[in-house]
């Protein structure tokens, strides 16, 4: 009687709306799903158009603009940049074109260093412009010359002589040691004239021993230093230098956001493809192993379970220590790895599907295994792939940086590609010198990511399967 | 059952309301009423979702609140002749330590309702130990007599094994020998044998019935199953959408039923002499929906002699006949209004 | 229970012989590997090599003789150090990694099961959403970010503990905060396990018998819920040992300890191959063991297996 009683349950009016469109309202009530969907599209947009979007090459080193902190903008160089005739000017000077530097030497007096770099990346000129606010010191001529030791002397007969102490020449003096001896004539001193701490040559004539006159040459500049602290501004080949970092440099000078938008481009494509990788495998295994059933099935799960035994973690690194560091092989490797999961969820789904009515009319409709498998159960247990998959994702880009961290990370045309991992660690060995920023920006985007993925993924499991939710 | 023995204990007016996330409160129990005198059996039937487990978890305190709340009611419990206890707003504590002692519980299935992790022994033992401070020895051996009393064979060795170890109908003598520990005086059972199969079920039911005999525990005995009623019960509360809507001695009730639904329940009871199917008649429609209850008498969409003041008001629970009463617009409305026990004692 | 057991006891030595043939079969295919180019091996230790992988036989006999060499414990020669083992590298350095390990576990159980516990006897309270959220960080968080932000706060701006290194004599304060970074992530995850048992152990039929007796709440929950919510962590354990193992490559490189996660890293990157072939049938054997003891514990939690 108790049949009898109990009456079928009641038949919730469904809304006539399919199970994506429900789920994809359900989803959007939940907050951090959004959340995380919005950051994902950012940093995927970003991660996709970065050869485009980037503010600065992030390979481009001013190592003498490094390890500054966010919103830093040049204002001063701190290190001396020597530029020479006949060799590449120093970063971030480009291979070509006339750059003009505004320096402040010789006691404030404001001139212009003008740089001319040819095709050939040379510097081909340099030219110290007159005093902008005092008369050309070029006509100047030194009473005194101030040698250090080890700087030539050229006697005129072509004997060269060189000091072996600091040393100086002085006007109506005798020369010092060693360079006494070289009597009468006319002697060329290579020097640096201390009062404007450039390298020149100096024309000493001597007389009866004495030096007679000093004479600076007037040829142009052939090699110029200038200290950080003298630049007032830079023009690069016309255009004003003014770089801001977002958030600031590495010690090499390079862009931050730059760096780790590059870097995000490598985790998340790794994390995509290795991901696209396992699922291909799980989803084949799981959905031919739930779909054989009885033994075989047996079987290959206790393969599966043998293999989940198996720290995989330490032959993906052998693996790539031994056939050299290239994404393909990362992407195999960590694919993988991954996909035994994804064989069991998919397998679990299958078994469930397949007493299902529909599978059963497929069946006696004559549908092949290969269809009824692939084209019925696959495409029905989607909602839990995509869930997983999305939690799969994370997964990968952990690994990888993982990886990257221990100093494996991939290799292209033997150049490493540079992840969040390995930004992570440089950031780590900058942070311990004192600079912590690489590291807080690389984790910040390294977690930021992992976690939208993980709550996207809850928030898909939750949406496509509301039953579920607060599971796990 | 003599009209005489006391109120064991009584539920007025009961409210219990499940809060949901969208804010609309499911009424499994929208005003009941009904006691139990000391040793009687009262049954409560009625369909699925009715409210039955419901309402006597809420006796119990058993239910998490919130989701649960009680907009109203009273529940008074008779713990002896003088202290009559309301437990509705008594505190927890206080009513915590009636539980398993004074008042206790078995449930519909057995097969998990005892803890798996824990052995038979401990879980008999720890009741006696809690209420009464009975040392280890002294619990076991109480357990070992109530285990034998209910008929478990080779209680010694059984008592030391775990639940999954015993079958569904052994493990509902467990949960017996479980309530019984304390001697209660009021035991609770939320159709302890509907997960069971015919032929144990009928043994638990002789249990139940040998041990009432023996120990005079007043028992609520909630079932689908108006045949257990029949064998069992003195008298019967039939509760529909969380009210009860009939109320009379078994043999009344069996008799006559007045409302509609408990004349629908009677007639779905196979005979003996009926041997055809068709002669079952089941309640035709649904069981409400608790979240949104049809106006005036909630069995309206589904009764078969529904008239026009059915869907406007509330019939009340009146004492239609001495001793049976019925909420139903069929019956004449000047009878007196049901008002508890005390009124049956005039 | 017997079954339960030899089931597990029959994969186990399977699992141990599978993670031998990819090592040896890896090792040996590689282009890369000191088995296909000789030329920048010193002499000696072309010798131990020899000697050790018997070269002059073909591939499948010299896998005979190396799986007789490991079942005697035997793991080969160092390519790199030139009069070490396997054997004798793993002696000197097994020490910090057994104590940071074992200490990072405990740590995980204490700090999750205690956040675990009190979330999921206060479901939705502050308090549960406060844990579980910092949980859901502690997971999503790998090792390489907290341990360097661990240093960056408590290392360079408090000066509490020493950037890195570790003590030779075994316990100092030097093992905070790699315990610390090595446990967080398992922590979180116990929490989230004790938590999602304990919520689902609770709405038990047996927790309501156990309340209807009249048990005390402190009772019911110790007695009652607890075993039934501690299977699914117990379960875990299997697992995080893997990942504890695999996560101190990270932190002992981190922290500089010098234990055999760093030796595997640098064996990796020295490309010393004996070493890392031996390391990884040595951690292999050890996870392989101790998921056994796992299973076999987790079979002694539960009755229902024990008694099978
Ligand atoms: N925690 C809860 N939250 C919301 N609704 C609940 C809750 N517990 C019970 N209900 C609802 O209360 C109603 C009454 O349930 P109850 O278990 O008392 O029915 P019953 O009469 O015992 O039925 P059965 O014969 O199936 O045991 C049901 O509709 C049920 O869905
Ligand atoms: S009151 Fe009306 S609807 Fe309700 S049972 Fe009686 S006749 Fe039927
Ligand atoms: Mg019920």
């Amino acid at each position: 009687m108790t049949e009898a009683v109990a009456v079928q349950e009641e038949k919730k009016e469904a809304p006539p709306r399919s199970l994506w469109g429900e789920a994809w309202s359900r989803l959007r009530k939940n907050r951090f799903a959004v959340m995380s969907l919005a950051w994902l599209s950012v940093i995927g947009i970003a991660a996709a158009l970065a050869p485009w979007i980037v503010p600065y090459d992030p390979q481009h080193q001013e190592w003498w603009t490094g390890k500054r902190p966010p919103l830093y903008s040049h204002a001063t160089l701190e290190l001396i940049m020597t530029f020479s005739e006949g060799s590449a000017p120093p970063a971030p000077f480009p291979s070509s074109g006339t750059h003009v530097i505004k320096v402040k030497k010789e006691e404030a007096r404001t001139r212009d260093l003008r740089i001319k770099v040819s095709h050939d990346g040379k510097v081909e000129h340099i030219e110290l412009g007159p005093d902008l606010d005092a008369d050309d010191p070029h006509s100047e001529s030194p009473d005194v010359l101030a040698l250090a030791s080890g700087e030539r002397i050229v006697a005129g007969e072509g004997e060269k002589r060189v000091a072996a102490a600091a040393t100086t020449v002085e006007k109506g003096k005798v020369l010092p040691e060693p360079l006494a001896g070289a009597a009468t004539g006319q002697a060329v001193l290579v020097a640096q004239w201390r009062k404007g701490e450039r390298t020149r040559e100096v024309e000493a004539r001597v007389e009866q021993g004495k030096v007679a006159s000093l004479a600076v040459d007037s040829k142009p500049e052939k090699r110029v230093e200038v200290a950080a602290d003298e630049v007032l501004d830079v023009a690069l080949d016309g255009s004003p230098f003014v770089h801001t970092h977002l958030l600031g440099t590495d010690d090499s000078g390079r862009d931050i956001l730059s760096r780790i938008i590059f870097g995000g481009r490598i985790s998340l494509m790794v994390g995509i493809v290795a991901t696209l990788v396992s699922l291909v495998i799980g989803v084949a295994y799981g959905a031919l192993s739930g779909y054989a059933g009885g033994r075989t099935d047996e079987l290959m799960m206790r393969i599966v379970d043998i293999l989940y035994a198996i720290p995989f973690m330490f032959f993906v690194i052998i693996l790539l220590v031994l056939f050299g560091r290239s994404l393909i092989l990362l992407f195999a490797a960590i694919g993988a790895v991954e996909w035994l999961t994804m064989a069991r969820i998919v397998r679990g789904q299958v078994l469930s599907l397949k007493e299902k009515e529909f599978i059963e009319a497929a069946r006696v409709s004559g549908t092949s295994t290969f269809g009824i498998v692939f084209g019925h159960l696959v495409p029905n247990s989607l909602g839990t792939v995509i869930v997983y998959t999305t939690l799969t994702i994370p997964e990968v880009i952990l690994t990888e940086a993982f990886l990257s961290f221990l100093g494996l990370s991939v290799q292209y045309n033997g150049q490493n590609l540079e992840s969040w991992g390995s930004l992570t660690k440089s950031g780590m060995d900058l942070a311990l010198g004192g600079f912590p920023w690489l590291l807080l920006w690389s984790a910040t985007a390294l977690s930021l990511t992992l976690f939208a993925l993980n709550f996207l993924g809850d928030g898909l499991r939750d949406a496509l399967d509301p039953r579920l939710r607060g599971k796990g | 059952m003599s009209e005489s023995a006391p109120v064991v204990l009584e539920v007025r007016d009961l409210k219990t309301y499940f809060r949901t996330d969208d804010g609309a409160d499911v009424k499994a129990v929208d005003g009941a009423s009904f006691y139990v005198r000391a040793g009687e059996v009262l049954g409560i039937v009625g369909e699925s979702g009715s409210g039955k487990s419901v309402a006597n978890l809420s006796v119990l305190r058993l239910l998490p609140e919130p989701p649960a709340h009680h907009p109203s009611g009273e529940i008074f419990f008779q713990r002896n002749p003088t202290q009559r206890l309301e437990l509705l707003r008594a505190p927890l504590s206080t009513v915590r330590k009636l539980r398993g002692r004074e008042m206790a519980m078995i449930f519909q299935d057995p097969m998990t309702s005892l803890n798996p992790f824990l052995k038979v022994s401990r879980q008999l033992t720890e009741v006696l130990e809690e209420h009464e401070g009975t040392g280890p020895e002294e619990s076991r051996a109480r357990a070992l007599e109530l285990l034998s009393a209910v008929g478990i064979p080779a209680p010694e060795r059984r008592i030391d094994q775990y639940p999954h170890q015993f079958s569904g109908g052994m493990r509902q003598r467990v949960m017996i020998a479980m309530a019984l520990m304390c001697e209660p005086t009021l035991l609770v059972a939320d159709e302890p044998t509907t997960a069971l199969d015919v032929t144990i079920s009928a043994q638990i039911l002789d249990l139940l019935r040998r041990i009432h005999g023996e120990r005079k525990t007043a028992i609520v005995l909630i079932t689908h199953d108006l045949g257990v009623i029949a064998g069992m019960a003195h008298r019967v509360a039939v509760m529909y959408a969380g009210k009860v809507i009939e109320t009379a001695p078994v043999r009344e009730l069996f008799k006559k039923p007045l409302h509609p639904y408990a004349q629908g329940l009677l007639a779905s009871i196979p005979r003996l002499d009926a041997t055809r199917r068709e002669e079952l008649k089941p309640i035709g429609g649904s069981p409400p929906d608790l979240r949104a209850v049809p106006s005036g008498c909630a069995f309206h969409p589904r009764c078969p002699h529904r008239f026009e003041p059915c869907d406007k008001k509330v019939p009340p629970l009146l004492e239609v006949e001495p001793g049976h009463y019925a909420a139903c617009f069929l019956h004449p409305q000047d009878k007196p209004p049901y008002r508890g026990p005390e009124e049956e004692k005039k | 229970m017997l079954k339960y057991i030899l089931r597990r006891l029959v994969t186990a030595p399977l699992v141990i012989f599978l993670l031998l043939v990819i090592t040896f079969t890896m090792v040996r295919v590689a282009p890369g590997s000191p088995f296909s180019s000789e030329k920048a091996t010193p002499p000696e230790i072309q010798e131990r090599q020899r000697a050790f992988y018997h070269l002059d036989k073909s591939i499948p006999v010299q896998f005979i003789y190396y799986l007789g060499n490991v079942v005697r414990g035997d793991l080969g020669p160092s390519l790199k150090y030139k009069d070490l083992t396997v054997n004798e590298i793993i002696s000197r350095h097994w020490l910090p990694s057994f104590v940071l390990g074992t200490t990072a576990m405990a740590l995980a159980l204490v700090m999750g099961m205690t956040a675990g516990i009190l979330a999921g006897l206060k479901p939705n309270s502050r308090w549960d959403y406060s844990s579980m959220t910092i949980s859901m960080v502690g997971i999503t968080l790998p090792a390489f970010v907290t341990g360097p932000l661990l240093v960056v706060v408590f290392s360079l701006k408090l000066g509490w503990f020493r950037v890195s290194g570790w003590d030779a004599n075994g316990f100092s304060k030097d093992i905070v905060l790699p315990a610390i970074t090595l446990s967080l992530p398992y922590a979180a995850r116990i929490a989230r396990l004790m938590r999602a048992g304990l919520l689902e152990v609770v709405n038990q039929d047996y927790i309501r018998t156990a309340r209807a007796k009249g048990l005390r709440e402190h009772v019911v929950v110790l007695r009652h819920a607890l075993k039934g919510a501690l299977l699914p962590v117990v379960s875990f354990l299997g697992p995080a040992v893997a990942f504890i193992i695999t996560g101190s490559l990270v932190v002992e490189t981190i922290f500089q300890v010098p234990g055999l996660g760093r030796q595997f890293t640098q064996s990796a990157l020295n490309r010393d191959y004996g070493l890392t072939q031996g390391l990884v049938v040595f951690v292999g054997t050890l996870l392989v063991v101790l998921n056994l003891v796992v299973d076999v514990a987790y079979g002694f939690l539960d009755p229902r297996i024990r008694y099978d």
